[in-house]
């Protein structure tokens, strides 16, 4: 693997997996009582005490044995995890409520076996700052515990790879900052713990969701078929005129009618196709009340209710990250224009990049800041689609001086929007009722394209 | 290997384990049967087709019911705390067994059934059950490994869970070992348990024994066999009795001046106890609270002392050395000759010493001893007695014993109240408690008899004037006392038949009456006390001692195993002064010889064989004791300081032989040194060497390059390495490739389970057979391929829900 790492500061290119690993030193071992040491030390008194009450020979014997395995498990702890190095690999990018491809590689080159190998990201606790009390960190709220993997058995000169489940659950950036490795092997009496640091940040985009079929069209003036063609030459397959030959031609655009008949050399110039356009404005200028009153649909109505500003608007922020990513892909130029936070605007344009821009822009966004209220006209005046914390519109909305109109998208509808409702407020709710159920929630239509996306853009 | 499937499986064996052992210790057959086949049972019930658990309601409220019953058997039935405990951990088990069981559980049936071992520990001191635990240890060991690592994964897949959020689940963390994980967590655990079994033998050496125990087993029901033979107490006329089970109670090790004595022709009696009263109401012969109240505690230090070095000195002493199998009572026995015609010499207490007891009772009237404390299984002591009869005090006109003086200077012990009382009058037949026995006093002791007094004593006459004897009724001894008891011996076992029968007595008749004058047979108890009622009927003083015949030699360890079934009673006859307590047995010598026979053949050999074992696992395990402690550890103590003064002899040796060796060879000492580093490196590149070409056999034989020429041989090794680095990945996630399949089967199986997840292995698996059979070298494009395919084969197998 060749993908740029980053580890104290430094950058690492071009360099081998192995390489990185060997180079991860820990910065902290720590030896501990680990769970299981209280009751074994319990278990071990009781026997002594048995053994001193009963004058039994036998319980003389089998306090020796565990006498016997705490000292091994004191020598197991010495030299365990000597000669570890772990490195991370993080993609770019997540999704809010997606799993994140979090991966180690674990490389022994001591010259033991480790078994039963716990890595455990850790936040918070720098240099000197362990011993604090509370110190865990909690990713600012995005994610509900630290992401754990296991590794049952690493044998000496192995390198082996394990991955450890983590789901954000809000947009923002992620940062890790240091691995904790560490093993209880082999009676769980004493836990030896070391700790490397490597820093990586990974962007989280807001929940995606799967957006309705036809809302796109809907939304949109000329629909997802309205494709243009420019007045102007480009690469179309439309004649659009002729001009006379410029070096770098193809020979095949050459008018060889034309040119026998004006003696130079004259080039047809074919149509530019246009793909259609969808000017997205995300409007954040003023927060809705805590409670959105009015008529409710279906399931949401409690949600809705329930529903504060900030959620509202962390919806909304939602429905324009899913129909951006609809309109990536349905073929749509998108720009995107976001009122009341500064600097967030963008030409609409349609590639891979320019849609990872935009999502990025989006996990940015602090609701936190504060909010300008006085956005240009003509900010509003060149939305298509105008996406906002209060209710939507199911009339297009015309604007002012313009003969355009745009469509209001608003975040309390949120069903209207989305083919799966969702209530966004269990699932920014670290108590989730969807954590012990059954029922698979909703994913997005781009489960397995974000992944794929992250690997993509990383 | 999946360490959480076979973490369960090792748990159950572990339990059940536990629950054989626990029942061995407590000689419970019923148990055995009852609780192995319940816990048995339990894994087909919980993790067989249908999976069912019990709910937790119901294991709660059968806690609550084994706790009553815990409580029931400790107040109610007296059973001992330890005994109670084993029930009760077992029921708890039991129950947890069929429950549904996450780690937690897991965890309390391991914890229980550790506790259970260690009761159990306290009650055994077979061998047998020394195999259990070695074996139960063994298990324990890698359990509580796998338990661990299971343990571990649930805590990290919890953490997950809980940190996932909403969304689907997060997977399981693999505890699918590979073959290279299994091989390493065997070695891993033998080395631990090799360590672990080092530091625990060091342990059990070094850890101070006070020999002082705060049990007390010996409760009706606390596990001890049932002895068919001897007791502190004998009812006659109670029907038949059986012959008692072989099982060794005892070891009895004889010597004098220093040499073992004993030999397979050889017998004698170990006296348990001496009985002097003799109840008519309920046939019972006990020993009476006059000879109770003669009993002295005294240290054991003191008894050593005076034991008697000066009795030693003047007439040899016999020494035997008595280890108890298990816990039976506080009884301890001493040593008497078998007696002939004329009667065998009473014994006489000369010496003991024990590293288990610290004081005991002792009484010179009837040379009763008598541990006052529980004594926890294994145990031994060591007696010494004269071997010729003590000297003859002309003042008292008593035999006296060395310890005679001793006594006269200890404090006589006040009557014991019933409570506390730990007398051999204590059973639940015959109690002290409100019998109105005659007083007795130092005249009347072992006198007189009041059961058809009349009819015995012209028996008896009439059996002694033909012998040519007559004896005053009136005195207190008389110069033929102890040729009557010959001659009256001589009668019963001439004219009454020896039986196990043991007949019911007529209604009305004492079973000594029924014995004597209408069924003329039975067994030894009533020979003796034929002998005993028809010596005093004359007036002679006349008692009888209960215990065992010891004619079981065994060559291998030199010396006697004493069974169940030797138990023995005779009679002791005062002789009056000058010769003291006689030994006398009237039961048919024929006919207990033959009872009492070994038998023979190679099973009684094999069986002999594995009671020396035994004996030898009571006398240096069980039974390890301060005194075997403080020689161990001289005998280590001057082993360590030989293999020191002879490796310091060596070495010196060594460093002359170098040193002339450089005389001889013109090396001075930096040369030789510098020749001494080089053969060591030499050396460790010979081990290196070895290893690498060891390591190389083993690629190629997994490869099935061996047949094939060197240099062929060598170079498919290099450039196919690929796919066996690949074939380590798949072993890794649980995908092994058997011996028997070709790589090619192999990929086609892999592909059909997950077409996606192993394309790697079909690319890889066909530049096999390109390199291995097509000839086909590799370039550098190619081993960034192979690169790409085992990174992507790594990542989908640790993705593999991907």
């Amino acid at each position: 693997m060749a993908a740029a790492r980053e580890s104290h500061g430094k950058t690492f290119r071009s360099t081998p997996i192995r390489q990185i690993i060997i180079d991860m030193k820990p910065v902290r071992t720590r030896v501990r009582i680990g769970s299981g040491g209280v009751l074994y030390l319990i278990v071990s008194l009781m026997i002594l005490a048995s053994a001193f009450y009963t004058q039994a020979n036998l319980l003389f014997w089998g306090f020796g044995l565990t006498v016997g395995g705490l000292v091994v498990s004191l020598g197991a702890a010495a030299v365990a995890l000597r000669g570890l190095g772990v490195s991370r690999i993080v993609p770019r990018h997540g999704a809010a409520g997606e799993a994140l491809a979090l991966r180690y590689h674990v490389h022994n080159r001591g010259w033991l076996p480790v078994f039963g190998v716990v890595i455990r990201e850790d936040q918070g606790r720098r240099r000197g700052q362990h011993k604090k009390a509370g110190s865990v960190g909690t990713w600012g709220g995005m994610l509900a515990g630290a992401p754990q993997a296991w590794l049952l058995h690493l044998g000496p000169g192995q390198t082996a790879q394990t991955a450890a489940p983590c789901r954000p659950q809000r947009r923002g950036k992620l940062r890790f900052e240091q691995i904790e490795v560490s093993t209880s092997f082999p009676f769980g009496v004493i836990h030896k713990t070391v700790m490397f640091v490597q820093e990586n940040d990974v962007q989280v985009f807001p929940h995606l969701y799967r957006a309705r079929r036809q809302l796109l069209g809907s939304l949109t003036a000329g629909g997802v078929d309205s494709a243009q063609t420019l007045d102007r030459g480009g690469g179309g397959g439309d004649f659009f005129g002729v001009r006379p030959y410029r070096p770098g031609d193809s020979p095949r655009n050459i008018d060889w009618k034309r040119t026998a008949r004006t003696g130079e050399l004259v080039a047809r110039e074919l149509t530019m196709p246009s793909p259609p356009l969808l000017n997205l404005v995300l409007d954040l200028r003023e927060t809705p009340p805590m409670a959105v009153s009015g008529k409710s649909s279906g399931g949401l109505s409690g949600v809705q209710s329930a529903a504060s500003g900030r959620q509202l608007e962390e919806r909304a922020i939602s429905l324009a990250a899913s129909l951006i990513c609809d309109a990536y892909l349905r073929g749509f130029k998108v720009g995107l224009k976001v009122l009341g936070l500064p600097d967030v605007s963008f030409r609409a344009q349609h590639s891979l990049s320019h849609r990872t821009q935009l999502l990025e822009s989006l996990a940015d966004l602090d609701l936190n800041q504060p909010r300008d209220e006085s956005a240009s006209p003509d900010l509003r005046q060149a939305a298509d689609v105008v996406v906002w914390a209060g209710r939507g519109s199911s009339l297009p909305l015309r604007l002012d001086g313009t003969g355009r109109t745009a469509s209001v998208v608003g975040a309390a509808d949120f069903d209207r929007y989305v083919s799966m409702p969702t209530a966004l407020d269990k699932l920014e709710s670290s108590d989730a009722k969807w954590r012990h159920s059954t029922r698979r929630p909703p994913r997005s239509a781009f489960s397995g394209g974000v992944q794929q996306m992250m690997e993509a853009t990383a | 290997m999946n360490t959480a499937l076979l973490c369960r499986k090792l748990i159950f064996t572990q339990v059940l384990l536990g629950i054989v052992a626990s029942c061995m210790a407590e000689r419970s057959p019923g148990l055995l049967l009852v609780a192995g086949a319940i816990g048995a049972m339990s894994w087909y019930v919980t993790e067989g087709p249908r999976g069912r658990t019990i709910p937790r309601w119901s294991v709660n409220l059968g806690a609550l019911l084994a706790m009553a019953w815990l409580a029931g058997e400790m107040m109610g039935r007296r059973v001992s705390v330890v005994v109670a405990m084993g029930h009760f951990t077992i029921v708890l088990q039991l129950l947890m067994l069929y429950m549904r069981k996450t780690d937690r559980e897991y965890t309390q049936l391991l914890v229980l059934s550790l506790l259970q071992m260690i009761s159990a520990s306290v009650l055994s001191v077979s061998m047998i059950y020394g195999i259990f635990l070695g074996i139960y240890c063994v298990v324990a060991l890698v359990t509580v490994l796998l338990f661990h690592l299971t343990t571990a994964a649930d805590r990290v897949h919890a953490a997950n869970v809980k940190a996932a959020g909403v969304g689907p689940r997060p997977v399981r963390p693999e505890t699918q070992g590979s073959l290279k994980a299994r091989r390493h967590l065997i070695g891993s655990t033998v080395v631990f348990g090799f360590v672990c079994g080092t530091i625990a033998a060091a342990v059990f050496i070094v850890m101070p024994r006070t020999g002082k125990s705060g049990l007390d087993l010996t409760g009706p029901a606390n596990g001890s066999p049932r002895q068919a033979g001897f007791s502190n107490t004998v009812q006659l006329g109670t029907g038949p009795i059986g012959t008692g089970s072989r099982e060794p109670m005892l070891n009895l090790t004889l010597s004098s001046h220093g040499q073992p004595v004993g030999h397979p022709d050889e017998a004698w009696l170990v006296r348990g106890v001496a009985l002097d009263h003799y109840n008519p109401q309920n046939h019972t012969w006990s020993r009476s609270n006059f000879a109770i109240a003669q009993d002295r505690v005294v240290a054991v230090d003191a008894l050593d002392r005076a034991g008697a070095a000066s009795v030693g000195r003047r007439t040899g002493l016999y020494e035997a050395e008595v280890a108890l199998r298990d816990v039976r009572h506080r009884a301890i026995f001493s040593v008497v000759s078998v007696p002939f015609r004329r009667g065998s010499s009473g014994f006489v207490l000369a010496g003991f010493e024990s590293d288990n007891l610290y004081d005991v009772s002792y009484s010179p009237l009837d040379q009763q001893l008598r541990a006052t404390e529980t004594v926890i299984g294994g145990s031994s002591y060591r007696l010494a007695w004269p071997i010729t009869p003590p000297r003859h005090d002309p003042k008292t006109e008593r035999k006296v014993s060395p310890l005679d003086e001793l006594m006269r200077q200890t404090k006589v012990n006040p009557p014991r109240s019933e409570g506390t009382s730990f007398s051999f009058n204590n059973s639940s037949v015959v109690s002290p408690r409100g019998e109105e026995t005659p007083e007795i006093t130092i005249q009347t002791y072992s006198r007189g008899w009041n059961v058809e007094t009349r009819r015995i004593r012209e028996l008896a006459q009439s059996v002694i004037r033909e012998a040519g004897l007559e004896r005053d009724l009136q005195a207190l001894h008389t110069p033929d006392d102890l040729a009557i008891a010959s001659v009256l011996a001589e009668y019963l076992r001439e004219h009454y038949e020896y039986d196990l029968v043991n007949p019911v007595p007529l209604r009305g008749q004492d079973p000594i009456v029924t014995f004597l004058f209408e069924r003329r047979r039975g067994h030894c108890e009533l020979f003796a006390a034929g002998l005993a009622a028809m010596c005093r009927s004359l007036g002679i003083p006349a008692r009888l001692a209960t215990g065992f015949r010891a004619s079981e030699f065994n060559t291998i360890g030199g010396y006697y195993v004493v069974r169940q079934s030797n138990a023995h009673a005779w009679t002791e006859v005062d002789g009056g002064p000058g010769s003291g307590w006689v030994t006398f047995d009237s039961t048919p010598t024929a006919s207990v010889q033959a009872e009492h026979r070994a038998p023979e053949g190679w099973l009684s050999t094999l069986r002999a064989a594995y009671e020396h074992i035994e004996f030898a696992w009571i006398r240096r395990v069980v039974a390890f004791d301060s005194r075997t402690q403080e020689q161990f550890l001289e005998n280590a103590y001057q082993s360590i300081a030989a293999i020191g003064h002879r490796a310091e002899a060596w070495f010196g040796r060594v460093r002359d032989q170098v040193f002339k060796l450089g005389h001889r060879t013109h090396f001075g000492r930096l040369q030789i040194v510098a020749l001494s580093i080089g053969l060591l490196g030499l050396g460790l590149a010979a081990v290196l060497l070895t290893r690498s070409y060891l390591n190389r056999r083993r690629r190629l034989a997994r490869l099935q390059l061996t047949r094939l020429p060197g240099d062929r041989r060598r170079d498919l090794g290099k450039r196919l390495g690929f796919y066996l680095t690949m074939l380590d990945i798949l072993d890794r996630h649980g995908h092994r490739r058997p011996d028997w399949q070709s790589p090619r089967d192999f990929a086609d199986q892999l592909t059909r389970e997950h077409p996606l997840r192993f394309d790697p292995v079909v690319a890889l698996t066909e530049l096999f057979y390109d390199v291995r059979f097509g000839q086909r070298e590799t370039d550098a494009a190619d081993h960034q391929l192979i690169q790409a395919h085992l990174k992507r084969l790594e990542y989908t197998a640790v993705n593999r829900h991907e």
